[in-house]
């Protein structure tokens, strides 16, 4: 009976890991739902409304800067190098001892700390975005969409109305570029005033007529000329800096879009501040070392996934 | 008849079971982690510099940029969180959810590509016929 019990090999309950990874791949998972369902929506209603003739935003539309997504891309791929190598100074300490084991300790807090600033680096440069976002009104329910005529048509000729009296009053006069502006804006406003113009028209007079996307373009006589409008620079493009509202097609969909997106994922980076904050707190104390490797490798693992999250945000939005 | 032994969880105490949570590997090393860096850097430039060649709304481009994306993930995946040296252990709870999340853009695609829409401007070339003439 002994002999039989020492042959058999002992069972172990659950998987090789330790509960805290498992349940972390569980909850990671969950949120991987969580993000395909956002995400996904969005691919589909990126793919499946708009058309050739009232495209999808342009970043230029939407104030979008690909240098601002690329340098957040880099600062949390930094931030993901920096928890790893906190966690591997951990691991390490594990076998030394004395003074060498205190270094690397002390090494592990200085990218726990390192970790956090480039977090916080992040959510501050997505702050500053959202306020450009805000400033031009690239809220959702907040864009002008002129691709059917209704009160909300007519209201956007009231707001650029507003906008170009105060332009004409204030706008400054440095350049050549803003000199034509000003006084196309005097123009504009001028036949605004005399109620000359549809809605699409002046859109088209903010835009100019390369500019207008063919859902927004008015009906024209056959031969019409082509109107150079008030944002228009010499080069064909606009001038984004100016606050001159004009129609985004589908831009509310994808205020909708970015927002859900990059707001949730904006406050996953907050919760994983959150934890780093308190293991550098528990630092200060001296409750940090080799016995929180297991801590800092899950709280590694949100992080990372955490930063995949937004490895594929960055090209959907800001690229293709 | 032999009895069966359920010795306590040896991984029960997580605080110590940070070196056995590894199980045999030793991790991965200081230079692979930074070989693992510069991998995502390059990426992430070559995604920039594939935007500015090919520009915006175009296949090719969008493409290239979803591959790197993919790889970008997977180097992430694979090195920094371990599941180089965890996937035996873990692959039955992040496989599924990894299908689910492939089939579910495949099948929400068909509707993108097939669904009538509401506004005819969508309908392309019925909408495209009644533009007025370009000068």
């Amino acid at each position: 009976m002994a002999h039989d019990a020492e042959q058999t090999p002992p069972l172990h309950m659950g998987l090789p890991l330790p509960n805290g990874k498992l349940a972390l791949w569980i909850f990671l998972v969950t949120e991987i739902t969580f993000f395909t369902a956002i995400i996904g929506t969005y691919m589909l209603l990126r793919n499946g409304q708009p058309s050739r003739a009232a495209p999808w935003p342009s970043p230029t539309d939407v104030h979008l800067s690909e240098f601002i997504g690329a340098f957040n891309t880099f600062v949390l791929i930094c931030s993901s190098l920096t928890v790893v190598l906190c966690h591997w100074c951990l691991h390490e300490a594990r076998s030394k001892q004395g003074a060498d084991r205190q270094a690397l300790v002390r090494k592990a807090v200085m990218y726990l700390g390192v970790t956090l600033a480039l977090g916080c680096v992040f959510l501050v440069v997505k702050a500053f975005e959202y306020k450009a976002k805000i400033d031009h009104q690239i809220l959702p329910g907040r864009i002008f969409e002129l691709k059917t005529e209704n009160a909300s048509s007519y209201r956007f000729v009231r707001v650029v109305k507003e906008q170009l009296e105060h332009l004409v009053k204030d706008g400054p006069e440095n350049t050549e570029h803003q000199k034509a502006m000003k006084q196309r804006a005097g123009q504009l406003l001028a036949d605004i005033n005399a109620g000359k113009l549809s809605p699409k028209e002046v859109n088209e007079r903010i835009v100019g007529t390369k500019n207008v996307k063919p859902v927004d373009m008015p009906k024209k006589a056959p031969g019409a000329a082509e109107v150079k409008g008030v944002l228009q620079k010499e080069d064909g493009t606009l001038d984004t800096g100016v606050h001159l509202t004009y129609s985004i097609p589908y831009g509310n969909l994808w205020a909708s879009c970015y927002f859900a997106m990059t707001g949730f994922h904006a406050l996953h980076v907050l919760g994983g501040l959150v934890i780093f904050a308190i293991y550098l707190i528990a630092a200060l104390f001296g409750k940090f070392g080799p016995e929180s490797e297991l801590s800092i490798e899950l709280t590694g693992l949100y992080w990372h996934f955490v930063d995949i999250v937004w490895i594929f945000l960055f090209p959907l939005l800001y690229l293709v | 008849m032999a009895e069966q032994h359920y010795p306590s969880d040896p991984l029960a105490h997580d605080a110590h079971a940070g070196h056995g949570a590894h199980g045999d590997h030793a991790g991965p090393s200081f230079q692979l982690y930074m070989y693992v860096f510069v991998a995502l850097c390059v990426c992430t430039a070559m995604s920039f510099i594939v935007n500015r060649i090919f520009g915006e709304n175009n296949l090719t481009g969008a493409g290239i940029i979803m591959i790197v994306a993919v790889i970008k993930a997977s180097l992430v995946a694979a090195i920094f969180m371990h599941l180089m040296f965890d996937w035996g252990k873990v692959y039955c709870i992040v496989l599924p959810v990894c299908i689910v999340t492939v089939m579910m853009v495949i099948i929400l695609s068909i509707d993108a590509s097939l669904a009538w829409h509401v506004y005819p401007e969508s309908s392309v070339p019925y909408y495209e016929a009644s533009l007025p003439a370009a000068p």
